[in-house]
């Protein structure tokens, strides 16, 4: 299943609550700006390099490796995730989604300052979910390091790129207030239970 | 959760400090009770891929979360022991989460004179005490990963 914007999703709920896209890398529950967010693709049809999605390409890169965790293997759950951020485009390997998340403003923590290494500039902050939290991931680093592509290191046999599939007429979804398009290849994303 | 007992030097008039006794690994260490922020039980904990030094997790305390530094890696021992515990510390820069080894700490009154400066190579160890057969070295925890790059601090 892939869910493509629709149109530009705006981060902000309300003034003082923010919509993050939870997505899990190893154990680590990540959280996305939903409005930078513009498909998740099954991790099955890609192979690495550069994704193209209605003329625009989203080069991969390997975020799970950048940030030290281990690769994202190929499963049912893995997606790939397509951002935008100023201009800049960039996808990457994610282990599963976990869904959406409205989160108020006053729970975004910036990381301890005990942290000191470059996680400071992966991560924007993290706040309260589930049992543990999440972290917020950077997005501007992540397209910008998205620059210069290398094959996503992805586990996996040998499928054929299956760039983008503009021809494929996407259906709308309204998931809460955000309205995504479904691809006709979508069928069991964690999306579609939200 | 502290146990209390004073320590065998301890007389009313002497100048004398508290200080938490808990055990990492087996090892007994001491700190200023100044600097400790509470024991409890450990909690659920998230790592954070991080490049700091002994800094690679939050641990969820009500609605905070709060970085854990790892003692044990840092001492190079193991925690003991299956339900180990959460010594909060106070730092400059907040609080901390360490884990500790089941046994429960104890809080000890000694005379400022018992306690030996430090001959320890550890930046973090800044003096020693007796107690019984053992030498137990006071840490400032406050000082706990400082070594490892101050000029990375914002």
């Amino acid at each position: 299943m892939s869910l493509h914007g629709h149109k530009t999703v705006a981060a902000t709920v309300s003034g003082s609550v923010s919509r993050f896209l939870i997505v899990r890398l190893a154990t680590v529950d990540m959280a996305l700006p939903s409005g930078l967010v513009r498909s998740i693709l099954p991790l099955g049809d890609v192979d690495g390099g550069e994704v193209t999605l209605v003329d625009e390409s989203y080069p991969v890169t390997d975020l799970a490796g950048r940030l030290g965790l281990p690769h994202v293997m190929k499963s049912t759950q893995a997606r790939l995730i397509l951002c935008s951020m100023g201009g800049r485009r960039g996808a990457f390997p994610v282990d599963s989604v976990a869904g959406l998340v409205d989160v108020q403003r006053s729970q975004v923590v910036p990381l301890a300052r005990q942290f000191r290494g470059q996680e400071r500039q992966w991560f924007q902050g993290l706040f309260p979910f589930e049992e543990t939290g999440a972290l917020v991931v950077n997005v501007d680093w992540v397209v910008k390091g998205a620059d210069r592509p290398s094959p996503a290191r992805v586990e996996q046999s040998a499928a054929a790129v299956a760039p983008s599939r503009p021809q494929d007429k996407p259906r709308v979804i309204d998931v809460g207030g955000i309205q995504l398009e479904e691809a006709t290849d979508a069928e069991n994303a964690p999306w579609a239970a939200i | 959760m502290l146990r209390t007992h004073r320590g065998p030097q301890s007389k009313p008039t002497a100048k004398t400090g508290s200080y938490v006794l808990f055990s990492v690994g087996g090892r007994r260490l001491a700190v200023h009770v100044g600097e400790v922020g509470g024991v409890g039980p450990w909690p659920r904990t998230m790592r954070v891929p991080s490049q700091t030094p002994h800094v690679y997790a939050v641990a969820r305390q009500d609605k905070q979360l709060i970085p854990v530094f790892d003692l044990a890696e840092r001492l190079g021992v193991q925690i003991q022991g299956s339900a180990p515990l959460c010594l909060i510390i106070r730092q400059p820069d907040g609080l901390m989460a360490i884990c500790v080894d089941e046994d429960v700490p104890s809080l000890t009154t000694i005379e400022l004179s018992a306690i030996r400066p430090s001959q320890s190579s550890d930046c973090a160890v800044v003096g020693s005490f007796h107690q019984g057969d053992e030498e137990v070295p006071i840490y400032a925890l406050d000082k706990l990963g400082l070594e490892t790059g101050s000029e990375q601090r914002r």
